[in-house]
């Protein structure tokens, strides 16, 4: 394309297109394929798509779709007959399982403790990150490291090896220091908090990350301003950053409450939803049905179950958290 | 100088992302499945000090019918000849190199790989591991099964979950040729009945499995053990064949529970320790202690009334036993005896000489051999599980009392087989490696040591050289012989249970799990709790068929 003269550097002169035409190499493979294959721009965006809509179509729309196929089936893989359609019948089923109820509170109870205390330890290690001066780089890769240690291993290891209630390590220490042994996996209670624990290793860890991502985010200008004016640090945390970082709070702690929600492998681990069932989750529930005892219809109801059940929490929890998101949002502006 | 011509941007990106996606698919392609990884065991606790040497020769033990099949079998031969192993197997080595994919178990997979080896390389087989843990492999198979996926070549499946494989059809008949390599005959007739379905043999043997129990014989007999015990419960301790039924077994964990048997220096020795954890083993735990209490030895019916597939899980039996149970491991098993010890942490807090007895399959004999975890070789004594002198009676609907103790020794599970899936991709040398994997010299090393294969064949119960002799294991002799008695008098005593073996095996043992536990935790109701397993069931065998189950559960009981 030739430069404009008003633009063109002094002493320049144009080049000859003739000149390019008749010495110009010859079209590469490259070229002509481009050529052949001339899109255009919107064309490119779903050339560009593609992969990841093939992708998602494969493992998310499909498995869905087909699982919510079999809620209506009587598909058990241990009966020799072909599955048969049954209608509504796995559904009145679940609705009518008293059996889930335990197990929906035990996940609620573990999705409210571990989710708070996450959240809470994890603000106030963000905090400290984001004034820290020296090893700040240090820091924020020690503190990510449990999220890149697998799920399991950390259960087996500290969970039932940790806090085994004869040799672990905390019991140990406990009774070298003259306290009364805690019955970690024996009683209900203490059971819950192990798992509680075992969670917040790698939850924290994702609630560090986010927050401190929002905390560099934020601008500074409102938090000089209300120095400026005089408020104290607690004030400022108050009244200014905690506000500015109410999004990425929000978003934290519903992607953490969806997890939580969904636990099943640190739980199978440990406790294997005991003592009795008090550790049992809504997840375990349903893997022991569909997948241990090969009742998949049933477990795909349930599982439908579960995600009904997310979707409405997803839903008022956004509602509820509107109003902070909102100012949050009109502050920054 | 002319100028170069460039790919544009656009181009670029186009290009790049039709390679990138090539590339993902066809590394996908490539991949074959990862095997899921083997939780780690627990390291052994400390050292135990030697402990004495039992003084009194082995019982002798009347001859007992082999139990199960019907009653009026021949009873098995003092010592049976053993059946000569076929030197050369009849197929020459394969010109191209054989790949066969097993799914199995980690540990009893490696086992038999390393055990076959020089077979593999002179035949020009190799074996691919699909490696599961002892919960998923069973639920891998069944859904390959019903998804008519292709997961391996051959397989290792246990009786209880592969009666439905056999009823669809899933697994291959085993050929007349393969079975004479495996010196059929010499296979316990119990354990050849599981291996089978409706006349036909669809399994190889692998690995025999039965509850048996095992103490500490040289604590048993241990002479300041021995006054103290007679002082207090009036009656001395039987050092070699241990409590003989679960009045004697609660006296033997109290007097235990609470002192330093172990020489520990410390007073933590506890009386026993039993499967008790949920989604582990719990399920085999339960029925081992129950038992006794509910197996009349003139019914057959045990876990449903074998006439009207009624469950008799919550008759009076069982509701005592779940009651004692609990009860016992609160008080005289380690903490959280009652709800969170799986087989593993059984068999390590009695080889880490933490629990003076224990109730399990073999593999807490052979795991003693172990010098890696076991701190008590040579020091262990088995026998079959405690009796009872009062039995339930369904006819009368009260405990009976009966004149001598009555046993019941349960079969539980089975025993691993190998069988060969119908959509395998090299049957033929999946049999013959299988085959060879099934031999008389593969299973006499596998057996001894702490494979997790337990002993099939007749030879297994009276030729102790196979566990003396064996490298790894070098069993003290008067342990094997104890070893060998106890498991010969389990699986032919007339009135030993046989476990469940019907369709959708594991969808009963959930709500059996859930009732025991939440009873074993102290949060609920034993009778009401054995209620809802009961209704449970009761849905559970109507999905099936009433009658299909009948039929199966009549089949594997021997109530045909």
């Amino acid at each position: 394309m030739e430069v404009p003269v008003a633009i063109r550097p002094a002493g320049q002169e144009p080049v000859d297109a003739s000149l390019a035409t008749k010495s110009a190499p010859a079209a590469s493979p490259f070229s002509r394929l481009a050529r052949a294959t001339a899109l255009s721009d919107q064309q490119y965006k779903w050339v560009l798509l593609l992969p990841a809509i093939v992708v998602i179509f494969l493992l998310a729309i499909f498995p869905m779709a087909f699982a919510f196929v079999v809620t209506f089936t009587n598909w058990d893989l241990y009966l020799v007959d072909p599955p048969k359609f049954i209608g509504l019948d796995q559904w009145i089923r679940v609705l009518t399982d008293i059996g889930f109820l335990i197990p929906a509170r035990n996940t609620i109870v573990f999705a409210a403790g571990a989710v708070t205390f996450e959240f809470l330890v994890g603000l106030i290690v963000a905090l400290a990150l984001n004034n820290c001066g020296r090893g700040r780089t240090f820091f924020r890769i020690a503190f990510l490291l449990p999220l890149m240690v697998s799920p399991v291993a950390v259960a087996f290891i500290m969970g039932r090896t940790m806090f085994d209630p004869s040799v672990g390590p905390a019991h140990d220490i406990l009774v070298s220091l003259g306290m009364m042994p805690i019955p970690w996996l024996i009683d209900s209670f203490w059971a819950m908090i192990t798992l509680i624990i075992v969670d917040s290793w790698g939850g924290t860890a994702f609630m560090i990350l986010m927050l401190t991502a929002g905390l560099q985010s934020l601008p500074q200008e409102p938090s000089e301003a209300a120095k400026v004016d005089g408020a104290s640090e607690w004030q400022n945390l108050r009244y200014v950053t905690l506000p500015l970082l109410a999004p990425v709070m929000v978003t934290a702690v519903l992607i953490r409450s969806l997890d939580a929600f969904k636990v099943v492998d640190i739980i199978a681990t440990i406790t294997g939803g005991g003592p009795g069932n008090a550790t049992e989750s809504l997840t375990l529930r349903v893997y022991n049905i569909a997948v241990r005892g090969g009742d998949v219809s049933y477990g795909a109801t349930a599982g439908y179950g579960l995600v009904i059940i997310m979707t409405v929490f997803t839903v008022l929890y956004l509602l509820a958290t509107r109003s902070s998101v909102s100012a949050a949002i009109g502050r920054e502006r | 100088m002319q100028a170069k011509k460039l790919t544009s941007r656009r181009e670029f990106i186009r290009l790049g992302t039709i390679g990138a996606a090539s590339a993902v698919i066809l590394v996908a392609c490539a991949q074959a499945p990862a095997a899921p990884t083997e939780v780690p065991k627990a390291a052994a606790p400390t050292q135990a000090p030697a402990a004495a040497t039992p003084t009194q020769a082995p019982a002798a033990a009347p001859t007992q019918a082999p139990a199960a099949a019907t009653p009026t079998q021949a009873p098995a031969a003092a010592k049976p000849t053993v059946a000569a192993t076929p030197a050369a197997q009849p197929k020459p080595a394969s010109k191209e190199q054989v790949v066969l994919r097993y799914a199995g178990l980690t540990s009893m997979g490696e086992s038999l790989i390393k055990w076959t080896k020089d077979w593999l390389d002179a035949k020009n087989y190799k074996v691919e591991l699909s490696a599961y843990d002892q919960q998923s492999l069973p639920e891998k198979i069944v859904q390959a099964a019903a998804t008519r996926t292709y997961i391996a070549d051959m397989i290792q499946i246990g009786p209880n979950e592969s009666i439905g494989l056999k009823a669809a059809g899933y697994v291959k008949e085993v050929p007349t040729d393969v079975l004479k390599t495996v010196s059929w005959d010499e296979v316990a007739p119990i354990f050849r009945r599981l291996l089978g379905y409706k006349g036909k043999i669809y399994a190889l043997p692998y690995d025999g499995d039965a509850h048996s129990a095992a103490f500490r014989g040289d604590v048993f007999a241990d002479a300041d053990n021995q006054t103290k015990f007679k002082a207090k419960y009036g009656y001395a301790m039987d050092a070699e064949l241990g409590p003989k039924d679960w009045v004697e077994y609660r006296n033997y964990a109290e007097f235990f529970t609470g002192s330093d048997w172990n020489k520990t220096g410390k007073k933590d020795g506890f009386g026993f320790a039993h499967m008790t954890k949920r989604n582990d083993t719990l399920f085999w735990g339960f029925f081992s202690r129950a038992a006794a209490y509910a197996k009349h030895p003139d019914n057959p019916s045990f876990f449903f009334d074998v006439k009207t597939m009624k469950p008799r899980i919550n008759n009076p039996a069982f509701v005592r036993a779940v009651k004692e149970w609990k009860e016992e491991c609160d008080k005289w098993s380690p903490p959280g005896g009652g709800t969170q010890l799986g087989w593993g942490n059984v068999i390590e807090a009695y080889t880490g000489n933490r629990a003076a007895m224990c109730i399990g399959w073999g593999d807490h004999g052979t795991n003693s051999q172990n010098p890696e975890t076991s701190i008590i070789k040579g020091k262990s004594r088995y026998s079959m599980t405690p009796g009872s002198k009062e039995v339930y009676n369904d006819s009368s609907g009260k405990f009976e009392s009966m004149q001598a103790v009555s046993y019941a020794p349960f079969i539980a599970y089975g025993g691993w087989s190998l069988s060969i899936p119908r959509d395998s991709k090299n049957p033929e040398a999946a049999f013959d490696w299988g085959g060879y994997c099934a031999s008389l010299d593969i299973s006499n090393k596998m057996v001894p040591a702490w494979t997790g294969a337990n002993p099939i064949r007749n030879s297994q119960f009276t030729d102790v050289k196979i566990y003396t002799g064996n490298t790894d294991a070098k069993w003290d002799e008067k342990e094997a012989l104890s070893y060998m008695k106890s498991i010969k008098d389990t699986i032919s005593h007339p009135n030993a249970v046989a476990d469940l073996r019907i369709l959708g095996f594991f969808e009963y043992v959930h709500p059996l799990e859930e009732a025991v536990a939440t009873v074993m935790a102290g949060q609920a109701d034993p009778q009401k709790a054995l209620d809802q397993c009961a209704t449970a069931w009761d849905t559970i065998t109507k999905k099936f068929g009433v009658d299909t189950q009948r039929e199966l559960y009549a089949d594997a009981i021997g109530a045909v």
